[in-house]
């Protein structure tokens, strides 16, 4: 049985990187990596799980990491927006418009990331349900969905 | 950001998850049993739970099964939502999971931790109200299984120290032609003002609930008034809802009256769809 309690030693494997990093046990994975690893392109939003702008892939799963103790995933591998090596996706996100003020983009980006590696073939009801789960305040949704549509190698009128 | 400290453990059998949870009520610590922790993450933040100790039960190979065991579906408790879903060998608890919170939540969120949490829509726990489902707990005192009608009562009725291991559904009810409608006020992802799932099972309508009570329901007195095929579904819905004394939730998300009306929608709907 593992037991974490005071400031412990954790090793987070992130973007292939491996950071040890000194947590409380009650720190979110949130917190841990725009913190303590310095990679500040995983926003804070709501922190209630309902904005999606911490998304990040945890082990490939798409993750909301305000909802998450690092100590949860300790050995995992983490990918974070900055890890992020699609650049089709980036592109289709780009070219449809697919961003406003650009705060919430990360956490679209690992989602529709996990999407995409999930399954090519995306109907319109999967690419809607899986998008719900991210807020943009800016409302630019139509083009964000025409970005993973995009990215999907789907025409987009 | 959670501004209190907290321990935690992880262990890798049900004894240790029960000895951790001893030793740390020993110290005082006011310990919680941790699935996903959707839960507990954002209420910790928002103050309104302050655990001095989480025991997290993901790795325990009982809570994370999830297969077919002596002919019945055993579904561990820390089993997470999008798993039913994306592998419906239970349909009717895949339809009732997938409408609950949104796709990467339900990457987190488990059966066990809707059933057990604090939020009072407890979806996930539907299908079993219909099906006769059994619940696994663990505790101090041991191990104990039982019935549905005496595991939930509204909330789940755990023990002192006790959690929930595992639920188990015959094999017979995994394929019951079922029915399920939920009405949110403002969109899909939002708390129920109704989640209905209908069944029939043996000939009977069977019905249960969520966001329209206080707590979810089966609708058992009113379900004799269900079965009469004889009469048109909208006095079915009447007969039935005369039948229970519970009162209907009327808060800032909906009046009772508004969800009495799409209680009679769903239900009309379900009867028709079940009966052909």
């Amino acid at each position: 049985m593992v037991k974490y309690e005071g400031n412990v030693t954790i090793t987070l494997l992130i973007n292939s990187e491996r950071y040890s990093v000194v947590v409380r046990p009650a720190d979110t994975l949130l917190r841990v990596v725009r913190e303590k690893v310095g990679l500040r392109g995983t926003k804070i939003g709501c922190e209630n799980g309902d904005c999606g702008a911490c998304t990040l892939l945890v082990d490939g799963v798409v993750t909301k990491s305000c909802m998450v103790l690092a100590v949860e995933v300790d050995g995992t591998e983490i990918t974070t927006i900055e890890g992020l090596k699609n650049d089709r996706l980036k592109d289709a996100f780009i070219s449809e418009g697919g961003f406003q003020c650009g705060y919430c983009t990360s956490g679209y980006l690992m989602n529709a990331e996990a999407l995409l590696r999930r399954t090519p073939e995306l109907s319109d009801e999967e690419i809607r349900v899986w998008l719900e789960s991210n807020l943009c305040r800016c409302t630019g949704y139509e083009g964000i969905e025409r970005a993973v549509k995009r990215a999907a190698g789907q025409k987009t009128q | 950001m959670i501004h209190f400290d907290l321990v935690y453990y992880r262990p890798d059998t049900i004894d240790e998850a029960v000895a951790a949870f001893q030793e740390a009520a020993s110290r005082g610590l006011d310990p919680l049993y941790l699935g996903g922790g959707t839960e507990i993450t954002t209420f910790g933040r928002q103050g309104k739970i302050r655990p001095g100790a989480l025991i997290d039960l993901k790795r325990i190979p009982e809570c994370a099964s999830f297969g077919i065991e002596d002919g019945r579906l055993a579904i561990g408790a820390a089993v997470p939502l999008n798993r039913v879903v994306d592998d419906p060998v239970f349909p009717a608890l895949a339809e009732v999971c997938a409408s609950i919170a949104d796709r990467t939540v339900r990457n987190r969120l488990t059966v066990g931790g809707n059933i057990a949490g604090r939020l009072s829509y407890r979806e996930a726990v539907l299908p079993f109200l219909l099906c006769d489902a059994q619940f696994d707990f663990a505790g101090p005192s041991g191990r104990r299984s039982a019935g549905v009608h005496e595991a939930f009562q509204g909330r789940l009725r755990l023990q002192a120290g006790e959690f929930l291991v595992a639920v188990r559904v015959p094999e017979r009810f995994l394929r019951l032609p079922c029915y399920h409608r939920r009405r949110e006020r403002s969109g899909r992802v939002d708390y129920p003002l109704v989640s209905m799932l209908l069944s029939k099972i043996d000939g009977t309508i069977r019905c249960a609930v969520s966001g329209f009570f206080a707590t979810p329901q089966r609708l058992e007195p009113g379900e004799f008034a269900l079965s009469d095929s004889s009469a048109p579904a909208a006095e079915r819905a009447v007969a039935a809802l005369e039948s229970l004394s519970e009162k209907v939730r009327d808060d800032f998300r909906a009046s009772a009256d508004y969800r009495k009306h799409l209680f009679g929608l769903a239900l009309a709907e379900g009867l028709s769809t079940l009966e052909g």
